[in-house]
């Protein structure tokens, strides 16, 4: 009786291990009795293998680690600080030169009008009065 | 020499241990480039990729839950190179056969063994659906079930996408004779 052999595609799901429990375990089980089929999955495994490990040169310069997230963590807090001493200073300065100054007041003051024409919400020209 | 995990390594390095930093950027970074390389065909945008990838790592300080470093690493290198493509097609407006083939880096500078251009042609010729799930399994060393959950497919269509990529690209390397790479 002829012996069957694994197929082509048998091997090379074997190989990549692409089958489930029960295919490969009979696939496991005839290799185990087939010199012939063997030799044949080692080929198979050796053509992967030579797929997976192609050589191929990128010179590259060296990955240099890029500045920390601490480092710049600090740098904002360092300048938050710097900010807030510069705010202090100028508002201390500002309110002493306020203090030095002399206060001059330019309160409205209402135009004179006869008590006797004035017109609410309006202005108008007095009517000369004689004084003598 | 002690194999320091890369998580282990990470949190050194964001402390200011520059010497982890540079230890755990050489472990991943010609594996990256390669995989950039292969989703955008040029060099430039593969270094800019990984630039952009480890940029990325060192300032959004990502959590260790269950998931690995590496695979961390390919999934936002992937992103930064895919983000590369569609810019190149913004601004030069190219397709994608075009894109992965420029004049500027000749293949043979990149890659020295013929059988390994051969093979680079081969997947490079392959459409994007199968090219993205064999680099991202083969060059990106993500899990199928990783895979799965980043392309948010069921993870048969990823094993099936694979299997067929892989069927084409190694009936080409045996039409080329490149055939029977028996283990030694």
């Amino acid at each position: 009786m002829a012996t069957i052999h694994l197929s082509d595609d048998s091997l090379m799901q074997y190989a990549l291990d692409l089958l489930d429990d029960d295919d490969r375990e009979a696939v496991a089980a005839h290799l185990a009795g087939c010199e012939q089929c063997r030799t044949r999955l080692e080929i198979v495994r050796g053509d992967i293998a030579a797929i997976e490990q192609v050589e191929v040169t990128i010179p590259s310069p060296p990955l240099s680690f890029p500045v920390q997230r601490r480092t710049n963590a600090w740098a904002v807090l360092v300048r938050a600080v710097a900010l807030i001493l510069v705010g202090f200073v100028t508002g201390w300065y500002l309110s002493s030169q306020v203090r030095n100054t002399e206060v001059v007041s330019f309160a409205h003051q209402p135009p004179a009008v006869h008590p006797g024409k004035a017109i609410p919400g309006t202005f108008h020209v007095c009517e000369p009065i004689d004084l003598r | 020499m002690i194999d320091i995990p890369d998580w282990d390594l990470y949190k050194q390095a964001i402390r200011g241990n520059h010497l982890a930093w540079e230890q755990l950027s050489q472990r991943h970074r010609d594996r990256l480039l390669r995989m950039a390389w292969f989703l955008t065909g040029s060099v430039e945008a593969a270094r800019d990729a990984v630039q952009v990838a480890f940029m990325e790592l060192a300032q959004k300080h990502p959590r260790h839950h269950n998931g690995s470093l590496s695979g961390y690493l390919t999934v936002i290198t992937r992103n930064a190179a895919l983000k590369e493509i569609q810019r190149k097609k913004n601004t030069v407006s190219l397709d994608e056969t075009e894109l992965l083939s420029t004049e500027d880096n000749p293949l043979s500078r990149v890659v020295a063994d013929e059988r390994d251009r051969a093979i680079v042609k081969t997947i490079q010729s392959l459409d994007t659906i199968h090219r993205d799930i064999m680099v991202m399994r083969f060059y990106g060393d993500m899990s199928y079930e990783d895979i799965a959950e980043e392309l948010m497919i069921p993870l048969g269509t990823v094993k099936s996408r694979l299997f067929h990529a892989v069927q084409k690209v190694r009936t080409s390397m045996l039409e080329a004779g490149y055939g029977d790479n028996t283990p030694e």
